[in-house]
């Protein structure tokens, strides 16, 4: 390090720039994750405040009463917490209860989402199943999509709706992960999107509700079974 | 290059209406000096990320009272670095036992405008040609020596010490308003 000292300029620099330089909370880049959490934060946090629209997420979310049912009598915010409250206890436990009606949250700007990030997004939650958005990463900016999670005998069925995602090239693939609050991370199956089809169903034997960040990577054959680290996708189930 | 006036007043009013746009682009501006705030001031990647997170919902919960006179930066600056204090004092809470309830009381980290003028640094770095950039961070961020730098970049290291003479000095120009606080970043 010592030769850096030798005709650099740095003697020009104003004092204790040079030590700043030398700190690495100087080259500290926010998680890409963090953008997504902070999102989620306020779509919980105005969703508490009794806001009468959600939009956090850039998403305009509107309530449509599928069923018709007395669901469409309560108010919107109750609704999103109900939502989240019945998901929580369906991903936990098999046997917790069931929504009556269908509540169905249309995203009527979702494929126009040009935010890079996750948002937890609950765009609807029924009788069988949840589906969250997934947003993308900088390393895939076009990139959008759903996640439809449903419980099934065998464990998770994880339906990916993904539009703009581009086919992995030769040589690599996609593998979509569910990661907990550990970071420890399981695989939930691998795709390469190279022939046009926008539906991948992936499957999970552990609980989302457990492990609720789901990941989408860029693999490179080759290259061992652990994640790349390369996300281009991202959602939150919990 | 200072940070403030990336957002005027009135992207901090739409914020408060819940404009995600807003959001955006209030996040684009200030969420990296924001990170770099309660990591300085926490030490840890995951927690500074949980600072800033409580730092843009207390941000939004006060953005409606939000003077129309303000800056914006400091205004979100100071929210994120009492958050992370708070956050600070909660987790040494955690950990104290009854016994040592009284101890530390004080502020860690470093004060606002030290944490601000390290950003500034940043920002500065970030105006840099490419490759004097290059040279810079593999120092600074890698650090590598000057033959090491040569090698990475595939270039001599008659190169790379000019590169980092021009570097310095167009530093210098670009933060010859700062100075003073650095040593107390540095001295943390």
């Amino acid at each position: 390090m010592d030769e850096w000292d030798e005709r650099d300029g740095r003697a020009g620099l104003p004092d204790g720039v040079a030590l700043v330089l030398g700190q690495r909370e100087t080259w500290a880049e926010p998680p890409p994750e963090m953008e997504a959490a902070v999102r989620a934060a306020l779509l919980r946090e105005r969703a508490n405040a009794g806001a009468t629209s959600v939009d956090v997420s850039g998403i305009a979310l509107e309530r449509t009463d599928v069923s018709g049912g007395s669901g469409a009598a309560r108010p919107p915010d109750d609704e999103m917490s109900a939502a989240r409250d019945r998901r929580g206890r369906r991903l936990g436990s098999a046997s917790g209860s069931r929504p009556n009606g269908r509540l169905l949250l249309v995203a009527a700007a979702l494929m126009g989402v040009a935010a890079v990030g996750t948002a937890v997004v609950i765009l609807q939650t029924g009788q069988d199943s949840t589906v969250v958005a997934l947003t993308p990463t900088e390393l895939a900016p076009d990139a959008s999509g759903t996640a439809e999670l449903s419980e099934t005998p065998s464990g998770f069925s994880i339906e990916l709706d993904i539009d703009g995602l581009p086919p992995a090239a030769e040589g690599s693939y996609y593998q979509a992960w569910l990661k907990n609050a550990d970071g420890e991370l399981v695989t939930i199956g691998t795709f390469h999107a190279r022939d046009g089809s926008d539906d991948v169903i992936l499957w999970s034997g552990v609980d989302p509700a457990d492990y609720p960040t789901l990941t989408v990577t860029l693999q490179r054959e080759g290259e061992g079974a652990q994640s790349s680290g390369q996300v281009v996708l991202t959602g939150s189930l919990g | 290059m200072p940070v403030t006036g990336r957002v005027d007043q009135e992207v901090v009013r739409r914020f408060a209406a819940g404009d995600d746009a807003a959001f955006s682009e209030i996040y684009r501006a200030y969420s990296g000096p924001m990170f770099s705030i309660a990591l300085r001031t926490l030490g840890r990647h995951d927690t500074a990320a949980d600072a800033v997170q409580q730092a843009f919902v207390q941000a939004w919960k006060a953005s409606a009272s939000f003077a129309p006179e303000a800056d914006v930066a400091p205004w979100l600056f100071t929210i994120t670095r009492r958050t992370a204090i708070d956050l600070w004092r909660r987790e040494r809470r955690d950990v104290l036992t009854d016994d040592d309830t009284l101890v530390d009381e004080s502020t860690p980290g470093p004060s606002l405008e030290s944490a601000w003028e390290a950003w500034e640094v940043r920002c500065a770095v970030e105006a840099l040609p490419e490759e004097e950039r290059a040279v810079v961070r593999l120092h600074y961020d890698d650090g590598l020596t000057q033959t090491e730098t040569a090698s990475r970049l595939g270039v001599p290291v008659g190169t790379v010490k000019s590169r980092s003479h021009r570097a310095h000095r167009r530093l210098g120009e670009l933060l010859s308003h700062v100075g003073g606080s650095g040593a107390e970043v540095a001295g943390r």
